[in-house]
């Protein structure tokens, strides 16, 4: 054994470039695989860490409604779980109730944390490490709420947080609890915890108006039953049918059962339930294992290739009675150490990647090396696995050759014709794979760029919103007077306020509706409540008749009779899909023509009057059509709005803080919550699959060099191998373009080959990557061409140092060498 | 045809310089059959490579018909042994990975020529040196001899005015040196000119002059009474 290490030893630093070159290649291969793997492991343990995760399944609602996206949500109406106890006795779950806008006041400050509302028995179903206190019983009373260990250290620091008053605001009542429990901080593979946990007593709550917590239809909050197996879920699903339409007759008609229903889903699979975001981890890994494999061809291939240049060392130590077994033994001996010391290596660079990853891909990935999880086995068996390979075919080819045929032969063997043939093909995988990833990342990078260019319907630049604007805790004196403020400050161009908003902190309501005469299904169309100047501020394009405006009478909604309603039209503004699903030839059709809100209980709804069309405007993921919408026009509104701020000649920052300066004054209670578009879009619809597109274009460069590192090497060796027939070329007459052509041309061929097996592979992973997004680029030809021209175009450079310092060479050395 | 003045070649490395050729004096006539003769590291080998632009002098003129091409660029050179050399070599340096056919058919590779001409002329070079029969096989194939008459087919492939041979007959047994002469003479015969470095004194005879050479310098040069 210590020989072995010590030929090796000798062998690595005599060649350095090819020690370079294979070991370096490998444990980049490693790294990249290791943190695409452990990137994979975190997003499918989502709430697998919990423990008897597998015990618990999530309720989910699917709307199927014409013209709406059959999602399933996983929230559900909140009075849920009483119904579904009420009629099934044997059901035992919980309640969990987010609000991130729950606000912490400790004398004049007011800080937003995430804070949610659960049933009695959460714990038992989410069972958390406790610090101090009991969580079960904290959650028995009313008043008493559990923080983790990061909250404690934020509002009591080193002091005892147990029995510590905490006066909470959530929508606009304030509450004062103490300190029941501390947990130990949530880890980010977990989906449904908080950091403030407190128990869910609807009658407490605003928001919780009976009216909406029990109206089918409606959904605030998460609910979960707890099964012994996968058995009971599965029963109870085939009785919600029936159950729907007992209980949601008087909210939403009868046979409510053929337009929504109720699912039960493993917590374990609700995190990756959308196949889009399942697709993307899939590939994540497939890039991680596909680089893997091309950094252990590059090995095999080098390996394979220096050892038709040891020939002559193995016939000297068979000619000194080394026996074929030791010699295999000494072969494979030193390639598990090679691959070890690559694993090693590559466990450092994954080391060193980590941090990088984790802050800017929003994990918490890290490398066990001790317990359950531990990497070392599987990376143990990678480098014996690998080791094994990469030693056994030198090590048989060689062992094999006679000892008296190599020392007389003028030149090393290759290998002969098979063993080159092998090195070819394992090429051309690899090149494969690389061609395949440039698409990707082609594809991948416009596609990302295209959504942040993209025509949204609407001007993002410029802009910031104002969630806070629709908190609970304002009146409307308090909106009003912030919205006038605003108005004023220098730069300020426009001030708006609507329901919806770029971003997820909209409410969305839908309506079924109809033209007078259809009989069809209605579609469903989201109805937004917006206020002065709506369109005007975010620029939206008018495609055909008016924007709404106070000065026309039909036009404001605001404290409008029901009756009134009823008896007159008033004027709604649509967006171009709405025009489409009511069946408008145009938008310039649709101008002025009558729309019958609802047609529930029996009777039609009220009738409203299209004056305007305009363009789509796309507030929400890319991923997902933009709704047919109608717009309302309200004066002021009691409703949760959001308030947006157009502005010119000044920066986000400066206005975000007078925005902020302005506030305090006016609503110094209310924690100020305000985000430019751009940053918000960003955050919400673009970031997860922006940070994937980062890991994928990483993944794909690193497989991409290591296939460059490959393919080097092996014309390092091809090139040494053939400088002989090089000089007996240009002896005959060979100029250095033919000797240049000659050798490029040789590993151009393999990676024109690559192309074949690579374009219908990118072709269809790459069209069905696309087919997530709702607004996306045509998979152009100029993807796969420009792959194959820069892959072509690596291959060269990579081989031209090579090709060129052997043809330039004088033929009588070449024809010296040996 | 050939006129060499003071052709001097140096090999240098990190600590030593060796002299392989001091003022080299050579005019070699057209049709000529010149035999280099000399102890082993007399620079035969050395003054046959410049003869054949596959090496450099360090100084010197080196006419070939009437062109200096000592001082020629690369592109030029690999035109001229293109079109007017051949090589045989000692070690025959066959390519491997080529059948025959294949090997001699490099002789042409390089020129622009119909592919029927080109296929007939290695048919006839074949031919010539009797080895024809041998067109599929590898180098590894054939014996010594066989591969030596496959280099000289490919090096009269394209009937080159110059013919360099480097101890053809070095590496094959008496019957196949014979014939592998007997081939040189022939061509001799028919126009080629011929310079070969030899060892064995009987080959030297069959030359029309013999240079001996001793240390990188001419001692005589003897023509042969006719």
């Amino acid at each position: 054994m210590s020989s072995t290490l010590l030929t090796l030893y000798r062998s690595l630093t005599r060649h350095k470039l090819y020690a370079l070159l294979s070991i370096g290649g490998l444990a980049l291969g490693i790294a990249v695989f290791l943190v695409l793997f452990l990137y994979v492991q975190f997003e499918r343990s989502y709430d697998k860490v919990l423990p008897g995760h597998d015990k618990i399944w999530a309720v989910s609602n699917t709307w199927h409604l014409p013209g709406a996206p059959e999602t399933p949500y996983f929230s559900t109406m909140g009075a849920l779980l009483d119904q579904l106890k009420g009629d099934f006795p044997q059901v035992n779950g919980t309640r969990f109730w987010t609000f991130s806008g729950a606000t912490v006041v400790r004398g004049p400050n007011a800080t937003n944390e995430m804070m949610a509302l659960v049933d009695p028995n959460y714990f038992d179903l989410f069972p958390f490490s406790t610090i101090a206190g009991d969580p079960k019983a904290a959650l028995r009373d009313p008043t008493s709420v559990v923080i983790t260990k990061k909250m404690a250290t934020k509002y009591f620091g080193a002091s005892d947080a147990i029995g510590q008053p905490m006066t909470i605001v959530l929508d606009g009542k304030s509450f004062a609890y103490h300190v029941g429990a501390v947990i130990e901080d949530r880890p980010k593979n977990m989906s449904y915890t908080a950091d403030l946990i407190a128990p869910l007593v609807p009658a407490r709550l605003d928001a919780a108006d009976t009216r909406y917590f029990s109206h089918w239809g409606s959904s605030q909050l998460q609910t979960f039953l707890s099964f012994d197996n996968a058995a009971e879920p599965k029963a109870l699903e085939a009785q919600m049918p029936s159950f729907i339409d007992r209980h949601g007759v008087t909210d939403q008609g009868p046979d409510l059962h053929k337009m929504l229903s109720i699912g039960f889903t493993p917590l374990g699979d609700v995190h990756l339930f959308d196949p889009a975001d399942k697709a993307v981890v899939a590939t994540l890994g497939i890039v991680g294992a596909l680089t893997l494999l091309i950094a252990i061809v590059n090995y095999i291939n080098l390996a394979t290739a220096r050892a038709g240049l040891r020939a002559r060392e193995v016939a000297i130590r068979k000619v000194m009675g080394g026996s074929r077994r030791a010699l295999v033994r000494q072969f494979v001996g030193e390639a598990i150490a090679t691959v070890a010391l690559a694993a090693l290596i590559g466990l450092a660079l994954a080391e060193v990647a980590l941090p990088l990853v984790n802050s800017t891909g929003g994990t918490s990935l890290a490398i066990d090396y001790w317990g359950g999880h531990s990497i070392l086995p599987p990376l143990v068996i990678l480098v014996v696995v690998v080791g094994l390979l990469a030693g056994a075919y030198p090590a048989l080819m060689l062992s094999h050759y006679r000892p008296a045929t190599v020392l007389a032969s003028s030149r090393s063997p290759g290998g002969g014709r098979a063993g080159s043939r092998l090195r070819q093909t394992l090429v051309v995988l690899q090149f494969a794979i690389a061609i395949a990833f440039m698409i990707g990342t082609g594809v991948l990078v416009a596609q990302t760029q295209h959504l942040r260019n993209a025509n949204l319907g609407f001007q993002r630049e410029g802009m910031v919103v104002v969630p806070s604007f629709g908190d609970g805790s304002l009146d409307e004196a308090q909106r009003r007077e912030l919205l006038t403020a605003f108005a004023a400050l220098p730069g300020v161009t426009g001030v708006t306020h609507a329901m919806d908003a770029p971003g997820d902190d909209s409410v969305t309501n839908a309506n079924n509706m109809h033209r007078p005469g259809d009989k069809g299904s209605p579609p469903s169309i989201v109805t937004v409540d917006v206020g002065p100047q709506f369109f005007q501020v975010y620029a939206a394009r008018l495609l055909a008749g008016r924007f709404l405006d106070p000065s026309h009478a039909l036009d404001d909604f605001t404290d409008v009779p029901e009756a009134a309603l009823q008896r007159t039209a008033y004027n709604v503004v649509i967006n171009q899909a709405a025009a489409a699903r009511l069946g408008f030839a145009s938008a310039q059709d649709a101008i002025g023509k009558i729309v019958i809100q609802g047609r529930e209980r029996g009777g039609d709804g009220d009738p409203v009057r299209v004056v305007g069309v305009i363009d789509d405007v796309r507030f929400h993921s890319p991923h997902e059509p933009v709704r047919p919408t109608m717009y309302y026009f309200y004066r002021h509104d009691s409703w949760p709005q959001i308030a947006a701020i157009r502005f010119a000649g000044t920066n986000a920052q400066t206005l975000t803080a007078q925005l902020q300066r302005t506030w305090k004054q006016i609503a110094p209670a209310v924690p100020f919550k305000s985000q430019t578009v751009d940053q918000k879009l960003y955050d919400n619809y673009y970031k997860p699959d922006d940070q994937r597109s980062h890991l994928f274009t990483i993944g794909a460069v690193l497989a991409v060099l290591i296939g460059c590192i490959g393919l080097y090497g092996l014309a390092s060796f091809d090139t040494a191998r053939r400088v002989k027939e090089i000089g007996i070329r240009k002896t005959l007459g060979a100029s250095t373009g033919d000797v240049l052509k000659l050798l490029i041309g040789q590993f151009l061929k393999p990676v024109l080959i690559a192309n074949l097996i690579a374009w219908p592979l990118a072709y269809f992973a790459m069209r069905k990557w696309l087919s997530g997004f709702d607004d996306r680029i045509a998979l152009s030809p100029l993807f796969f061409l420009a792959a194959t021209l820069i892959a072509l175009a690596i291959a060269c450079a990579t081989v031209f140092s090579q090709a060129w310092r052997v043809a330039r060479a004088e033929p009588a050395r070449a024809l010296r060498y040996e | 045809m050939i006129h060499l003045e003071r052709i001097s070649r140096l090999f240098r490395s990190d600590e030593v310089e060796t002299t392989a050729l001091t003022d080299i004096d050579l005019t070699v006539e057209a049709g000529e059959f010149v035999a280099i003769m000399g102890p082993s590291g007399c620079g035969k080998s050395t003054l046959l490579n410049i003869l054949g632009t596959i090496d450099r002098p360090t100084d010197g003129r080196y006419l070939f018909e009437g062109d200096d091409v000592a001082k020629e660029p690369e592109p030029e050179l690999a035109r001229l042994r293109r079109d007017r050399l051949g090589f045989v070599f000692q070690s025959f340096n066959l390519i491997d990975e080529l059948t025959i056919g294949e090997n001699v058919a490099l002789g042409l590779a390089y020129r622009n020529m119909p592919s029927k001409e080109k296929r007939e002329r290695v048919d006839a070079a074949m031919d010539r040196v009797g080895i024809a029969h041998r067109r599929n096989h590898h180098p590894h194939q054939l014996s010594g001899g066989q591969q030596q008459r496959a280099a000289i087919a490919r090096a009269i492939v394209g009937s080159p005015k110059l013919i360099l041979a480097d101890e053809p007959t070095g590496n094959l047994d008496t019957e196949n040196g014979a014939q592998v002469m007997e081939i040189l003479t022939e061509l001799n015969a028919e126009g080629a000119t011929i310079i070969m470095v030899t060892h064995s004194p009987a080959h030297a005879d069959i030359a029309k002059r013999t240079v001996h050479m001793l240390d990188g310098r001419i001692l005589t040069s003897a023509r042969r009474a006719a």
